[in-house]
């Protein structure tokens, strides 16, 4: 399905046709899930946050404008919801047991090794400020090129070139510190 | 390239985005700088780590069932609030409508606060009478600084007959030279009225101060009115008069208005 079939979904949700914002929900709160996932750690949290954007897109629906395109928004929605789950959290910190980083089945043994350096650079990935790891799940997940973080984000391509390579060079940093590695 | 450049162009590579000089710039620069060789291996790793056992890749399960039933439950109850609106909005308001719809109710207000009085209006009329009142009493006070307080108000206060009243009053019967003279100037803007030009008139007969005669003689032959001139003139005839006064009085009839003030001992 292509994006412009999407805003035009949208629209209808705009103009009234509500039940439209369904077919989104079909199309998209899985990506949506994932990215929340990625962005907070938490499986519940990632739910209720998905449960948000799309109520969010129905309370805000007249704003989607007649040249709106639907998934810059949608991540953009999304974005606003995650900052206000870490509003909440900072006057609530979640404990380290409650990130869900780790894959619903236990590791086989020959994977362990493998997959306890995965999980050291998740939780590194957890520790970069906001605005960095969004940039680097939209980079490494949810988007093939530049432009299009940069239309989700709301800046210049080169903009989010810069930050994605501070942000990976912090997330080196930070990786290197759990990991009890000397810098080179 | 710099150094600098080697992180932005391994993203570009994991992505698929260098371009074939930009990979041989940077395998020419890997090659060549021990610490980027370093930097290299260690993003790489990261970059293929992040893809390794993600909590988001496809095979992780995702909860899909739970959560579809609760997003439906939250679009039937917004459709119900929804049902409940008033039926007579749109849905969507456009900036020209709302313009439109808010001048009117502008314009509504407005007529509506004109053409009702409001309990303020009530105040603020009740305030001014007490002030007025004040004023008055101001004018009628022992004290001549404070007659001298209420003639200055009664200059401000307008041409209510009230005012107008006190202020020949004043004239006529203070007995402090300071207040009349006051109370002569103050009246001076107002000789356009006839019963201001009367009492003035009046009052010239009661002035026995030379500098009181003079300052009177002179408003009143500002109007060039030809009763005021005859009552100048019964002045100037009168006996007792100050030598100097009618000297002045002499001059300013003659000149048909007035003159210097004359050279007296007050």
């Amino acid at each position: 399905m292509s994006e412009n079939s999407d805003s035009e979904l949208m629209r209808q949700v705009r103009d009234g046709r509500t039940s439209a914002l369904a077919t989104l929900f079909d199309r998209h709160h899985v990506r949506l899930y994932r990215y929340c996932l990625r962005m907070t750690g938490n499986r519940s949290t990632s739910e209720d946050l998905v449960q948000d954007v799309f109520i969010k897109m129905l309370k805000h629906k007249s704003q989607f404008r007649d040249d709106s395109v639907f998934m810059p928004w949608m991540y953009g929605i999304a974005r606003n919801a995650c900052a206000m789950h870490w509003r909440r959290a900072a006057l609530h910190p979640m404990a380290e047991s409650d990130l869900d980083i780790t894959p619903a089945e236990p590791y086989a043994d020959d994977d362990h090794a493998g997959a306890e350096q995965a999980d050291l650079v998740r939780r590194a990935l957890l520790q970069l400020p906001p605005d960095r790891r969004e940039v680097l799940v939209l980079n490494r997940y949810e988007f093939k090129t530049y432009e299009e973080i940069a239309h989700a984000l709301g800046c210049s391509v080169s903009a989010v070139k810069v930050r994605a390579h501070r942000a990976m060079k912090q997330l080196r940093d930070i990786y290197r510190d759990l990991a009890g590695e000397v810098p080179t | 390239m710099s150094c600098e450049d080697t992180t932005a162009l391994l993203l570009d590579r994991f992505k698929g985005l260098a371009s074939a000089a930009d990979e041989r710039r940077l395998e020419e620069h890997l090659a060549g700088c021990a610490d980027c060789r370093a930097t290299a291996e260690s993003i790489t790793r990261i970059w293929t780590d992040l893809g390794a056992d993600d909590p988001g890749a496809p095979e992780q399960p995702v909860p899909s069932e739970r959560m579809r039933a609760r997003f439906h439950a939250a679009l039937a109850a917004y459709e119900s609030s929804a049902a409940r609106r008033w039926r007579f909005l749109p849905e969507r308001l456009t900036p020209l409508p709302l313009a439109a719809a808010a001048a009117v109710l502008l314009a509504i207000g407005v007529l509506i606060g004109h053409a009702w009085p409001s309990a303020r209006d009530g105040d603020i009329a009740e305030l001014r009478a007490d002030v007025r009142n004040i004023g008055l009493a101001l004018l009628d006070h022992q004290s001549a600084s404070e007659r001298l307080l209420g003639v200055a108000w009664a200059e401000r206060a307008g041409t209510g007959p009230q005012v107008v009243s006190a202020l020949l009053e004043r004239v006529a019967n203070d007995p402090n030279t300071s207040v009349r003279l006051a109370a002569i100037e103050a009246l001076r803007t107002r000789l356009d009225q006839p019963e201001v030009r009367a009492g003035l008139t009046a009052a010239l007969d009661q002035q026995d101060a030379p500098l009181l005669q003079v300052t009177l003689a002179n408003a009143l032959l500002q109007t060039g009115d030809a009763s005021t001139v005859a009552a100048v003139r019964r002045l100037r005839d009168s006996s007792g008069l100050d030598p100097a006064v009618r000297d002045y009085l002499d001059m300013a009839l003659q000149s048909g208005g007035a003159a210097a003030p004359p050279r007296t001992g007050i």
